[in-house]
């Protein structure tokens, strides 16, 4: 789980990260996540993502928005939300403790999921021959880790 | 040669349709004409910092794809230009011939060598 700092100061974004083991899941999680009492003031976008994306790679969740969500069948609107004086969105200012929430559910389709496009990843073992010769190749420091690899 | 008016010169500025009249330039003049062939790019690549050249040997299958992957997780991480590919698991031969690299930018390809 992750909460972007951008996103007002972590406030109205939560990215989820989960393992979908049964129909359903993504959606369960996406709910909860808007409304229990630590995620439900304000944040306005609850996303869920696969678990070989980064939670905290705002990168790497566009990806998943672009390619695992649909936005037609894949994004819920909660109404008349728990939010704050805070936000300027909401006009007149007496309007602003109700707010709205978008559940963006950015995960491979689950009805499909065997069918579901298999992504590219990097194999391991190139991974690991290519992290060995980093310096090597000529780049400094140490090489990047990346979030998921093909097994 | 017709006059190429420059249209934007920043990119982050929006391609409209006017210019106005008394901003009409040549492009080349201000030096921002597109680059004419992919030699022309990596020159102003590599003149702006945004090429790195790869020299040791590597191979294209996965391989080169890995190292881009990897150093493109930093943004703003700079063009990779493979200078040396080498023999692929498969037996293909390298990418990089001089002949192919030639005509791909545009220049007389070297004469070819009668294979022993």
């Amino acid at each position: 789980m992750y909460a972007h700092p951008a996103a007002a100061g972590g406030f109205a974004m939560t990215v989820v990260s989960l393992e979908q083991p049964y129909a359903g899941h993504a959606p369960q999680v996406l709910t909860l996540a808007a409304q229990v009492p630590g995620g439900a003031y304000f944040s306005k976008w609850i996303i869920a993502v696969d678990e070989d994306v980064d939670p905290s790679n705002i990168n790497q969740v566009l990806w998943a928005m672009s390619t695992r969500c649909n936005p037609a069948e894949d994004i819920d609107i909660l109404r008349q939300t728990w939010s704050t004086w805070l936000d300027p969105t909401q006009n007149l200012p007496d309007e602003r403790p109700y707010g709205s929430k978008a559940l963006i559910n950015a995960c491979m389709e689950h009805r499909y999921i065997r069918e579901f496009s298999k992504r590219t990843k990097v194999r391991r073992s190139v991974y690991e021959s290519v992290a060995a010769r980093w310096e090597h190749l000529g780049f400094a420091g140490a090489p990047p880790k990346l979030w998921s690899l093909q097994d | 040669m017709a006059e190429r008016r420059l249209v934007s010169a920043d990119s982050h500025v929006s391609l409209g349709p006017s210019v106005p009249a008394g901003a009409s330039r040549t492009a080349a003049a201000s030096g921002h004409e597109a680059p004419r062939d992919l030699r022309d790019w990596i020159h102003r690549a590599e003149a702006i910092g945004q090429l790195r050249r790869i020299t040791e040997p590597v191979s294209r299958n996965e391989e080169m794809g890995a190292i881009t992957y990897l150093a493109h997780q930093e943004i703003r991480a700079p063009a990779l230009l493979f200078a040396t590919t080498a023999t692929t698991r498969s037996g293909t031969t390298s990418t990089g011939s001089a002949c192919r690299g030639a005509r791909a930018c545009t220049r007389t390809p070297p004469p070819r060598v009668a294979s022993p």
